[in-house]
């Protein structure tokens, strides 16, 4: 960590408002886009913005210094969008595909192939738009990490230690939530031609 | 014609963004890339997850809207945990603010007894020190709080003031490294998970704290052993 932001962090500990706005500046934009693409309405991601900023303001004293600033801001942007989505459950639902036991392994449903005609997927141009719209539909362990993964650029480990999994689960998700993302695009596109 | 063995088919979709994104090992990745040039279906499920990756990758990156800075700051501002300098953050602080209200309380009991018109109410006022005393604790270890700590948050979910609650978090857990994971308005829950003890032993435990009209609870024999 570099000194400056440890004085930052002192600072800000100590009330500094100014120093916090410093500390937050280069992770704004990137957590702005997390919550953006997490909760698709512009409004309730600067709500969960403002609300991540104001607890970790309030919260500096239990941060370990043990992963970086950054993504200890990530991590909180990312729990809070996840209780805003709770809070909305009626508005935005989904519907399951997996659950996960108590040592972190994920037990999958299989999922239904609609890869029938394998290249309707490769000649909508409107396929861009529907990736993202379909991305509402998959839970939110998946869509965090496509997310993190596909919009924001974050590698597994980063990933990992943002959302406080293991690198396998990281795996599991991304991959589990791309061919589910797929599955929902193919029978769209589907629906679309009748 | 090449014929395709469903088993290898389900194993190689099992790897095939690991194998996108470059996060295989290069033994597993030739195993994949073998299988994709001798099965179509694999390797069309292939191109379509590096179209659908490579399409939000593109998306560019939104700006926040103006307006947002100045009112965080104003409710950064608001929020400024200045409780928290005094109780939970510098413990020298707090030391002298207890010395300091002692002496008030010395004070008043000495004008009163000099006065002769009274009795000294010694309690009341100690409670409006906002903190929970030592006895408290070891009295009542599970549940944290005053009718003090009422009156600072009496309606944190109106207010959304949930400072008073992480500051008492971080005083019972203040030997533990922790971090808090989420915070519930709609349960009025707050999730932490415990990383190490105080001998900086790795522990990893999630507790859930419930939060009511200033009063911090928890329902979990681990902390109640450990306090």
């Amino acid at each position: 960590m570099l000194d400056g932001q440890e004085l930052l962090i002192k600072k800000a500990k100590n009330g500094d408002v100014d120093s916090f706005e410093q500390l937050i500046n280069s992770s704004k934009t990137k957590a702005y886009n997390i919550a953006l693409r997490h909760l698709s309405n512009e409004q309730d991601a600067l709500d969960a913005l403002q609300e991540s900023y104001i607890k970790i303001f309030r919260s500096l004293n239990s941060f370990r210094e043990e992963s970086s600033f950054d993504t200890w801001v990530y991590r909180i942007v990312v729990n809070t969008c996840n209780d805003t989505l709770r809070k909305n459950n009626s508005t935005h639902r989904t519907v399951s595909l997996y659950k996960n036991d108590a040592d972190d392994q994920e037990l999958f449903i299989e999922i239904p192939d609609y890869s029938g005609s394998p290249d309707r997927l490769l000649d909508k141009k409107e396929t861009r738009k529907m990736i993202l719209k379909s991305l509402e539909k998959l839970t939110p362990e998946h869509r965090e990490a496509i997310i993190l993964r596909d919009v924001q650029g974050f590698t597994y480990e980063e990933i990992a230690a943002i959302l406080q999994v293991s690198v396998g689960t990281v795996k599991s998700r991304i991959n589990r939530g791309r061919l589910i993302l797929r599955n929902i695009i193919l029978k769209e596109q589907e629906l679309a031609a009748f | 014609m090449i014929i395709q063995n469903n088993n290898d088919c389900a194993s190689v979709e099992e790897q095939l963004s690991a194998f996108i994104d470059n996060e295989l090992e290069p033994k597993e990745a030739c195993c994949v890339e073998t299988h994709i040039e001798q099965c179509e279906r694999c390797k069309t499920i292939k191109n379509e997850l590096i179209y659908m990756s490579d399409s939000l990758k593109s998306i560019e990156s939104v700006l926040i809207p103006p307006g947002f800075d100045s009112n965080l700051k104003a409710a950064l501002q608001r929020k400024k945990p200045i409780y928290a300098w005094i109780w939970n953050r510098n413990r020298s602080l707090g030391f002298a603010a207890a010395l300091l209200m002692i002496g008030i309380i010395s004070f008043s009991m000495i004008g009163n007894l000099t006065s002769g018109n009274g009795t000294p109410s010694t309690s009341s006022m100690s409670k409006s020190a906002g903190a929970p005393t030592a006895e408290e604790s070891v009295q009542a270890p599970q549940t944290y709080g005053t009718a003090a700590d009422s009156a600072i948050a009496a309606d944190p979910l109106a207010d959304k003031d949930m400072q008073v609650y992480y500051d008492l978090i971080a005083e019972k857990l203040s030997l533990y490294q922790y971090e808090i994971i989420s915070t519930s308005l709609e349960n009025s829950e707050i999730t932490i998970n415990i990383l190490t003890d105080a001998a900086g032993k790795k522990i990893d435990r999630l507790l859930v704290f419930s939060y009511k009209d200033g009063i911090l609870s928890i329902e979990d024999n681990w902390l109640n052993i450990k306090f």
